[in-house]
């Protein structure tokens, strides 16, 4: 019958090795820098622009921050390598790191 | 400021924003993390709380506190068996960054499958037209011509498929690139995404994802494939699913193609083997079922029942967030 036949075959097929401890140690900290609603916020934009990249004022206006706020945030993203930085003439274009896309759009998922 | 508004993602609302802060919190401790990992990666039999106090080579009163952070953020839940088991937050949100180095950034691979140089009918460049407006935030038109093209050369290869060959190819090729984009992380997703997958896409799979659809609704999104898909889903199963109100008249058998099975958050197979790729970080179960396509209808009726059951433990282990609210 179903409940005493679930027992046999439920975790059958387990392809996952675990995090050995300084995996877990490097992720630990790399996830600190996104433990934040304010930058989970700031992700979700830049993960949704067109173009793929973002300046500090198309950020600040939808989320009623000042620029400084936001430009403190992405500097947090940016030194943990998830955000990078292009600074093209005046404006400063941000945009998500590409080793780090589909871990950080899971995040938001 | 920027002399024109250029097109940005829309913020997660802050609600949302606060409870997965919350759950990254919660993984910013190494303990809690590897915890989490070791429960993603090891058979519940083996999981008693000293084997994970010495896998992890903490103390036991660590282990326990552990529980209780994840437990709280709602990463961990008990099933009806009072066993702790990975929400389908937990699975969705941080399945593959669970999965050990190397694995965390698989290589997104666009579907290089062979497109066979063949005359396609009139009609497919219709669908090509319909899908590239649908789609058209989120793939060109030269993705969603490939895309359609190849599926409908898979399906027109199955030479037993000749009625309503355009309309399954614009529902196989909708289906798969909804599925690409989920996978390459284009459409944000709340909801788990749970793929079922048999020889035929004719039976087992079709069952189990019906009686799925029928109980979740919204709230998991269901897909189905075979390795081996038949012409049609055999007459027995849609009768059988008749009996207990459960619908199965608008689906078909579609091949395995590697776009579903990245989308996956959870993969359950019933008999396919080694034809069905394996991803990291995805939740792998495989249901011992046989084949339902010779059998009579009322051993028909024994397997929809037992698949019923099992279709009901997946949900429950899927966590409460994932039931139908109560109104």
């Amino acid at each position: 019958m179903p409940s005493s036949a679930r027992h046999d075959d439920a975790d059958a097929a387990q392809p996952i090795t675990p995090l050995d401890r300084t995996a877990a140690e490097v992720l630990a900290r790399t996830l600190r820098a996104v433990a934040d609603p304010t930058r989970l916020q700031l992700l979700s934009m830049i993960a949704g622009a067109v173009s793929g990249e973002v300046t500090v004022g198309d950020l600040a206006t939808p989320l009623g921050m000042t620029q400084p706020t936001i430009t403190h945030h992405l500097r947090i993203m940016v030194d943990d390598g998830l955000l990078v930085r292009d600074q093209r003439g005046r404006q400063v274009w941000h945009s998500i790191a590409a080793s780090r896309k589909s871990a950080i759009l899971d995040l938001l998922r | 400021m920027s002399t024109f508004p250029r097109t940005i993602g829309r913020p997660l609302d802050s609600e949302s924003a606060r409870v997965r802060a919350q759950q990254i919190s919660a993984l910013t401790d190494p303990v809690n993390l590897r915890l989490l990992s070791l429960i993603a990666a090891t058979p519940e039999s083996q999981r008693s709380p000293n084997w994970l106090a010495e896998a992890l080579s903490v103390p036991g009163a660590e282990v326990n506190r552990a529980f209780t952070d994840l437990t709280t953020a709602g990463l961990l839940t008990k099933d009806l068996r009072d066993q702790y088991q990975l929400t389908a937050d937990a699975w969705v949100r941080f399945g593959r960054l669970l999965a050990s180095s190397g694995a965390g950034e698989t290589e997104r691979s666009e579907v290089t499958a062979p497109i066979h140089a063949r005359a396609v009918p009139p009609v497919i460049s219709r669908i090509v037209d319909d899908l590239s407006y649908r789609f058209s935030s989120t793939f060109s038109r030269e993705t969603v011509a490939r895309y359609v093209t190849e599926s409908y050369s898979l399906l027109a290869d199955r030479a037993h498929i000749v009625r309503f060959l355009p309309s399954l190819t614009a529902k196989f090729a909708t289906d798969r690139l909804s599925a690409l984009a989920t996978a390459g992380g284009l459409v944000l997703r709340g909801t788990p995404e749970v793929l079922f997958v048999c020889v035929q896409n004719a039976g087992r799979s079709q069952m189990a994802a019906a009686i799925l659809r029928q109980l979740a609704g919204d709230s998991v999104h269901v897909r189905t494939a075979g390795s081996a898909p038949a012409a049609a889903v055999h007459p027995v199963v849609v009768e059988a699913l008749d009996e207990i109100g459960v619908p199965l008249a608008t689906e078909f058998p579609k091949p395995l193609t590697e776009e579903v099975v990245q989308a996956a958050d959870y993969v359950i197979t019933m008999g396919c083997g080694d034809a069905c790729p394996i991803y990291p970080g995805r939740r792998y179960m495989d249901w011992v079922l046989e084949d339902p396509g010779n059998k009579s209808l009322a051993e028909v009726r024994v397997m929809r029942d037992e698949i019923s059951a099992r279709v009901h433990a997946l949900l429950a282990d899927m966590g409460p967030t994932n039931q139908p609210a109560i109104r």
